[in-house]
């Protein structure tokens, strides 16, 4: 973790459309029109003209969704053009763009290689067509398998498939399956969710119906400990609470997240954090496009950090590393000890054992790892 | 505003709960245009949010209708809409005395039902004018003519005269107001005498202290007067007098007859006594108003602050809800779990509820709430007895010669094809037989005693369950009867919480013991460690379970940088803890001290 850079060197760009939207997703995603995912890309293009001065040259861009792959061939070749124009990228930039299994084609795939994107992110959730159904995802294993070996001949080797598990009715065995199959496709990176029920969506209906079926307390947390036990045994390096990666393949944007760095988001809903300042732009897509139409910047709420926020903020973020937070770094940046704010709450989850000190860290224990909430409440 | 006594009536709206009282109201503000139809909702006198959410009517409202009689004369209708359930009874008795006459709403399926009966007979003792009205007329179900012959034979009072109307599709709402005017006499009173006036209710507003809402039985008063409250003798200026709409409407002034609100600066709160007589200052009337009985609560429980800190804003939220409800009473009591609180009287477990969820709305609040109690009377060996409405505070078992618990004499009304039913669960709840009526062909009215505690726990909901929602129940204080009681103590985590004491009958504490231990398992979340959880009598655990260590608590990562809404997240969180309470290191949420109501037998 380096000290707050005040120019943003990262850039996440926000795709609100999908093809239908899945049972237990609460992202910012609308259903996709051609016409208005072109006009949604000009207002987009506006934006990026609004945040030229902010930039150094980007380390990581991440362009996610919804479904960023949902756009033409056409449409992403458009967006990548404005990308180039209006930012310098580094040679070393890491490029991701998060994909639906079953909307990528050959041609996608050729103009996001030209582009210079070396990353890409598949949502596959679960290894069975009955699953897939029940969550509401529009696309078959075999789909995904299609994508994602038709990736790998085009060249992409830096490829995550995000997993969900506790998900309604799954079994330990079903789960089992699930992550072994992903790990024999060797893919350099797996992001495996526990289930989270988020309001506003059928799952949170359903739930609060009591029709939901969900594995219990315990077996979440069992299927969390066979996770990290399977995906560290083949491997996969546990950095993050939810993220594994093969040697040198970290998300280095997601880093950026959980090192608490400046980001610049853009697009509807986004999220960005430039000068100790975070903003939330406008939701809707109309709106959105609406206050770029006026070249305003389409945000719809800031909150400067400042203090015990930040802190507690950045302390909280980099917990989930699996490393922790790093005494010196935390120095570097507040210019004061990390007890100085927090030896209270250090103690009392140190004395519990869900907090322990390496000589440079501090960090979760393995039983802290799946009580983080437990702790970061009380950061709050 | 018209100073002829002649046109005004004061009546209020009596009946059973749900009977269609505050529906009837509706109509009858309506059919005299009180209210723009763009302010008017279902039930609209139910100003309450709480009144609204549980559509029950838990406060008195009064309000003032203009009605053009058919005799060519403007009468002014003071409407008072009373709440039918039990434990507001003392909400209807402080309407009579603002009234001449009351109409009795009975529901046209349901028939008459034991709050038709307790509040026909608090209107007779008041001697009002009683307009019976048989409601619900548009249900397939309705019986009139049965339930005219049970106004006459239950209740005894004639019905011939009883109006028919559906107060849900305005049918027969021109007639009663008709025979409001025909029927009800209209206030006697000195108008040139000197003020007389009685405080029907107060509220506490906190910009302009006390309003006081009041009928005004002689003289007339208006703001620049100099008043006197006749039990406090404190002297104040009239700031604004005014009627209801049903909102506060400012006026020039009061006069006979009328029932109003007045402002007059108060702050002291405990200088503005419900059932106080307002008079000018300093010629005074000489004779205060009768003013209201004392009452007494049946049911006590401790409320707690949530957070510690908040002892002193929970004081000052029960003086001031008090001046809105005279009927509960508290006083400061300490717990070794909970800490600083009042030990507070109700007049049911409804009332309970309803006075702790204003204190929390109303006051902002966080409150603990500890199970409902009876007041006890231990005899000691050493003679004399000590009352008792904390089981905590129940003396050492071997300094205790007796315990004696307070007795209701319970008086049931319920179709013949369920006496059997009713009969079985007062007999399981240690209920002594007294007598059983035939009201007529269809319905009985069964008398028993029983002990108050027995209808703490669920006595209510069963007997409606258990009589398909037909039988109804109204109760009166009875005597005090020895009984073999025990308490039974909670332990978590190897420590007492005293808060968690009961006093029951001995042969029923291991059930008892069994099925809290069970249900606080249920109810206390898991933690960072096992909690162990015992029901113990004296020395001898009689049940025990754990609360197994929680496991997981952590969500994915943040997508898209969103650590806003994460944090929110979190937020939500902490709030959710801060209404736990810790005792020891064990956070325990509110539900757990009442669980011994849920636990069945
Ligand atoms: N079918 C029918 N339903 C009615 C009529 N009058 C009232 N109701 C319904 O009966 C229920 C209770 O009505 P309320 O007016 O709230 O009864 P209440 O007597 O004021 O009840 P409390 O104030 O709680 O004692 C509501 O659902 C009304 O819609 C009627 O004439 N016909
Ligand atoms: C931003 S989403 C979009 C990815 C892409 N649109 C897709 O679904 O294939 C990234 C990932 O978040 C995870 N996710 C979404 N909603 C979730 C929830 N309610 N609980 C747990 N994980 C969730 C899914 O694994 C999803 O692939
Ligand atoms: S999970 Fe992915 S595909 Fe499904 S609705 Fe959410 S963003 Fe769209
Ligand atoms: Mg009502």
């Amino acid at each position: 973790m380096n000290s707050p850079v005040k120019t943003a060197s990262s850039l996440y760009i926000h795709i609100p459309f999908c093809a239908t939207k899945c049972y237990y997703c609460a992202f910012n995603t609308y259903s996709f029109h051609k016409e208005q995912a072109k006009v949604y890309l000009q207002a987009l293009r506006t934006e990026m003209e609004l945040y030229l001065l902010d930039t150094a040259p980007l380390r990581t861009v991440f362009i996610g969704g919804g479904t960023p792959s949902i756009l033409s061939a056409k449409a992403l070749a458009q967006l990548f053009a404005d990308l180039h124009t209006h930012f310098e990228l580094r040679t070393d930039a890491e490029i991701t763009v998060e994909c639906n299994p079953g909307t990528v084609d050959e041609e996608k795939l050729k103009v996001m290689h030209n582009a210079g994107v070396n990353r890409l992110s598949f949502g596959l959730q679960a290894m069975s067509d009955d699953t897939l159904k029940q969550l509401g995802r529009i696309h078959t294993v075999t789909e995904f398998l299609h994508s994602y070996h038709l990736s790998r001949e085009f060249g992409f080797e830096n490829i995550n498939i995000d997993v969900i598990f506790a998900l309604p009715k799954q079994t330990m065995a079903a789960w089992q399956y699930t992550l072994h199959e992903v790990i024999s496709l060797a893919p350099a990176h797996i992001s495996a969710y526990n289930l989270v029920i988020e309001e506003a969506t059928p799952f949170y209906e359903w739930s609060t119906a009591g029709e939901l079926h969900l594995p219990s307390e315990d077996t979440e947390a069992d299927m969390f400990q066979y996770t990290i036990e399977t995906l560290t045994a083949h491997g996969y390096t546990h950095y993050e609470i939810c993220n594994f990666a093969r040697p040198a393949r970290f998300a280095r944007h997601n880093l950026v997240y959980w090192d608490n760095q400046a980001c610049i988001g853009l697009g509807a809903g986004a999220c960005g954090y430039v000068d100790g300042v975070r903003y939330t732009n406008i939701r809707g897509i109309a709106p959105y496009i609406n206050a770029l139409a006026q070249r305003n910047k389409p945000i719809a709420d800031t909150e400067r950090l400042t203090g015990r926020a930040e802190k507690a903020e950045t302390l909280m973020l980099a917990l989930r590393k699996r490393e922790g937070i790093s005494f010196e770094d935390y120095r570097h940046r507040f210019g004061e000890a990390l007890d100085v704010e927090f030896a209270a709450i250090l103690k009392k989850w140190i004395d519990l054992q869900l907090l322990e000190r390496t000589t440079t860290h501090l960090r979760l224990t393995h039983r802290g790892l799946c009580l983080a909430n437990e702790v970061f409440v009380e950061l709050m | 505003m018209s100073t002829n006594l002649q046109n005004i009536r004061n009546f209020c709206i009596l009946g059973h709960i749900d009977h269609g009282k505050s529906t009837l109201s509706d109509r009858l503000l309506e059919h005299t245009n009180t209210l723009a139809e763009r302010d008017m909702r279902e039930q609209v006198l139910d100003l309450m949010e709480l009144e609204r959410e549980r559509g029950i009517t838990i406060k008195a409202t009064a309000v003032k209708l203009r009605y053009p009689a058919a005799d060519g004369n403007l009468y002014e209708l003071n409407l008072i809409d009373t709440p039918g359930h039990v434990d507001f009874t003392y909400e209807v008795s402080r309407s009579l005395a603002a009234c001449e006459g009351a109409i009795l709403i009975v529901d046209a399926a349901q028939g008459v039902e034991a709050q038709t009966l307790a509040n026909a007979y608090l209107a007779i003792d008041s001697e009002l004018e009683i307009i019976p009205v048989i409601n619900k007329i548009d249900l397939p179900t309705a019986r009139p003519d049965e339930v005219k012959r049970q106004i006459e034979e239950v209740v005894g009072i004639p019905a011939d005269e009883a109006l028919l109307v559906s107060a849900k599709a305005g049918l027969g709402i021109p007639a009663i107001l008709a025979a409001i005017v025909n029927r009800v006499p209209a206030p006697t009173g000195e108008t040139d005498a000197p003020l007389k006036a009685l405080v029907l209710d107060s509220v506490y507003n906190n910009y302009r202290g006390v309003i006081m809402y009041t009928r005004i039985f002689d003289g007339s008063v208006a703001p620049g007067q100099k008043i006197q409250l006749m039990q406090t003798k404190r002297a104040y200026e009239v700031e604004e007098v005014g009627i209801f709409t049903p909102q506060m409407q400012p006026t020039s002034e009061l006069l006979t007859g009328a029932v109003g609100y007045l402002i007059a600066g108060i702050r002291e709160i405990d200088k503005a006594k419900i059932g106080d007589t307002i008079t000018h200052h300093p010629q005074a009337t000489l004779s205060p108003l009768p003013g209201y009985r004392e009452i007494k609560p049946l049911v006590f429980s401790g409320l707690y602050p949530a957070d510690t800190n908040q002892f002193h804003a929970l004081r000052e939220a029960l003086d001031k809800l008090r001046l809105n409800d005279a009927s509960f009473s508290f006083e400061p009591e300490t717990s070794v779990a909970l800490g600083f609180g009042f030990r507070c009287g109700f007049l049911g477990l409804l009332h309970m509820e309803i006075i702790h969820e204003r204190l929390e709305r109303e006051f902002g609040l966080a409150l603990v709430r500890t199970a409902p109690s009876v007041m006890y009377r231990v005899y000691l060996k050493s003679g004399g007895y000590v009352p008792v409405d904390n089981p905590a505070y129940l003396p050492e078992l071997q300094d205790v010669d007796r315990i004696e618990e307070p007795y209701v004499n319970i008086d049931i009304i319920v179709p013949r094809d369920y006496i059997g039913n009713a009969m079985e669960l007062c007999q399981k709840r240690r209920g002594v037989y007294k007598r059983m009526n035939q009201l007529d062909a269809t319905r009985v009215q069964l008398l028993y005693e029983l002990p108050l505690s027995e209808m703490l726990t669920d006595f209510y909901p069963k007997l409606k369950s258990l009589t398909r929602g037909y039988g109804s129940l109204e109760y009166d204080i009875g005597t005090y009867k020895a009984e073999n009681l025990v308490k039974l103590d909670v332990l978590l985590n190897g420590k007492p919480v005293d808060a968690l004491s009961t006093i029951l009958p001995r042969e029923r504490a291991e059930t008892r013991g069994k099925g809290l231990v069970s249900k606080l398992k249920e109810l206390i979340p898991r933690q960072m460690f096992e909690i162990p959880i015992q029901a113990a009598i004296g020395n001898k655990i009689v049940a025990r379970a754990s609360v197994r260590p929680l496991r997981k608590n952590v969500t994915a990562k943040c997508y898209g940088g969103d650590v806003t809404r994460k944090r929110k997240l979190l937020e939500r969180q902490k709030e959710g803890k801060k209404r736990l309470k810790q005792i020891g290191n064990v956070d325990v949420p509110q539900e757990a001290f009442t669980a011994m109501l849920a636990t069945d037998e």
